[in-house]
Parts: structure tokens; sequence; C-alpha cells
């Protein structure tokens, strides 16, 4: 760890956070970084904005960018909502990723109001789910992981097949 | 004298390290910041093996790095298997390869989808995950196949299924 990062982490003012900033320093993340995957954009905790690479479609950005609640982080899941870092407000749903069935499923705007993915590793969505645990076992959050499992799940749906571009370009918008 | 840092898996050891070592060093020293970092705990040191991710051979430990090609933010694997039997299932039908150990989920899911594994059509292939026989875990992409191994037992084998859309 850089010294920099190392002021980072003792300067968190909770333990959750202090964690949260560990795991920014890790292999894991760090990896996904090198590798181009996914960048933090800022921590303001609770919260921390990353950009998630996404592949090549038309008229679609080469990534989308996340606001993460990380309150209780890593005991509790967090939970994220798709994010205008430009505009620091939660993205239009007409930009959010669109796809055939598994990209759809997740980023859902109606879902909660935008508030959270449509995920089993969500804090949010996994309340109300239980049979995500034996249906979706590799996608439930591990409190003794790191926020990198969260932002796999993200990266796979966005750059798989499935995935088609953001949802005004499918509509035509 | 100047550093590079790398990410470090091996054997035992799920989690991904990063380690710093001397960027005019050798393969030695990668051994040498493992131990430092506490993560070689498996093993005698000259029963360990270095190898970068995705290559098949390993590597003798007075190689330079600049000679293995390995520079910043490379990845490399630590390891006393030699090479990782690799059984995947697939529906009624098994395939089986040899890895060296820093092959990633990645490189193996591409083999078991390809023309020497099942050869699925390319939209069918990103819609299939390696999970773990007898298990519903599912490594990574960047998770290297001797992390999920121990010597002596050099062999793992994998369920290829599909990706299920979350709904409910």
């Amino acid at each position: 760890m850089t010294d920099t990062a190392a002021t980072a982490v003792d300067s968190a003012s909770t333990p959750d956070e202090r964690v949260f900033r560990s795991h920014v320093e890790g292999g894991a993340f760090r990896l996904g970084v090198a590798r181009g995957r996914w960048r933090l954009v800022e921590i303001s905790w609770p919260h921390a904005v990353i950009a998630v690479a996404a592949a090549p479609r038309e008229e679609s950005p080469d990534e989308y960018a996340f606001r993460f609640e990380l309150t209780n982080y890593p005991s509790a899941p967090p939970t994220a909502q798709p994010w205008d870092s430009v505009r620091t407000g939660p993205l239009e749903p007409n930009h959010w990723p669109g796809g055939r069935l598994r990209v759809p499923a997740a980023f859902r705007p109606d879902w909660q109001g935008g508030q959270c993915l449509y995920l089993p590793c969500d804090r949010v969505s996994i309340a109300g789910h239980d049979a995500w645990r034996t249906q979706h076992p590799a996608m439930i959050w591990s409190p003794t992981g790191d926020i990198a499992q969260y932002l796999c799940v993200i990266h796979e749906l966005l750059t798989s097949s499935d995935y088609t571009g953001a949802r005004g370009v499918i509509a035509g918008a | 004298m100047a550093g590079m840092e790398l990410f470090l898996q091996g054997e035992g050891e799920r989690a991904i390290r990063v380690i710093e070592v001397p960027a005019s060093g050798t393969v030695g020293d990668i051994l040498t910041a493992a131990k430092d970092r506490g993560f070689v705990t498996l093993g005698a040191p000259a029963e360990l093996l270095v190898f970068v991710e995705d290559a098949d051979v390993e590597l003798a430990v007075e190689t330079t790095l600049a000679a293995a090609g390995i520079g910043e933010h490379h990845a490399v694997h630590i390891h006393r298997c030699r090479r990782v039997q690799v059984t995947v299932h697939f529906g009624s039908q098994s395939k089986q390869h040899e890895f060296a150990p820093g092959a990633t989920i990645r490189r193996v899911k591409v083999w078991a989808v390809g023309p020497h594994g099942f050869n699925l059509p390319p939209v069918d292939a990103t819609e299939h995950v390696l999970q773990i026989t007898g298990t519903q875990d599912r490594p990574d992409e960047d998770v290297h196949v001797g992390t999920l191994v121990h010597a002596p037992h050099c062999a793992i084998a994998f369920d290829l299924v599909p990706k299920v859309r979350v709904e409910g």
C-alpha cells in the first residue's frame, strides 16, 4: 500500500469506511483497475462512485458510473444505483444499460424507483428475495469478500453478449 | 532501487495480493516478496514454482524479471503443482486438459467453449460459466486455477453451466 493510500485509510472516520478504503487498495480492486474494468471516481462516505467499463455498443458509453451506499460495509451488502457523474445525480432511465434478458432484468429503473440494482448482491434488492440465496448463490454478497464481488457482477453483465447498449439507443430515442 | 507492483495468486490463497519487487530483480525476488507478505505457507522453498499468468511453463528463479517479460502490474502465481488437470463437464460429456496453475479461469473457459472443448457458438459461450463441480462456486475470470487446488492433488473439475436471469 502506498503512503497516500495508507493516509486515506487512516483518515477514515468510521470502521466501515476504513475497511472499504483498505479494500480499494487491495489486490482484487486494483487488478480490476489495472485491467480497465472499473475505476474509483470518488468517495464521500457513506457513498462511493465507481465507473464500470462496458463493451462497445453503438451510441453508448464505454463505462457506466454507479453510486454505492456502503453503510456497515462489509458486514452489510452495498446497494448501488446508476449515476450521472457530470450532473451528480441519478442516471436518467433512458441512459441505463439495456439488453436482451439478463441485463434489463438487473438494471430496472422501475424497481425501487431506480435506487438500486435488481441483483442478489444488492442490500435493498435481497430483502424479501430469500429464494435468491439458493437460486443465485454465486451472486450473494459475502461479508468476507470485498467490493470487487459486486463490481464483477456488474462488469460481467456490461460486457456480456446480452448487453446491447444504453436503453435510449435501443428504443430509438 | 525502483520497485514495481505485481498481482500475486497462489496455492491455497484465493485472494489477490499486491507485492512489490525490484524492477531490476529476478524471479527469486517474487518468492522473497511473497514470503515477506506471509503468502508462502505451503511447502519448502525449493518446491515452489513461479509462473506468469496464463503462461505454460514455470520460470527459473535466477531469471530476471525483464527477461521473463514481467512488468508493472503483471500477474504471477506461486504453486507446488507444475500442471493442473482440469476436467469440464457439459451435459453428459466431459473433456480434460492440463493447464499451468497460473492459468486464469478465463483461459480455461476459452478452451472449454472452443473447438478443443465443447465448441459452443460464440453467443452461447458468453452465456455459460464455469462452476466447481459439487459446489455453487463460480470463480471470477481473473482467478488462477492453481488457487483452487492443493499439491499433491493437482486436479479440479468444473461444470459448464448457463448464466440465468435474476427474477422473482
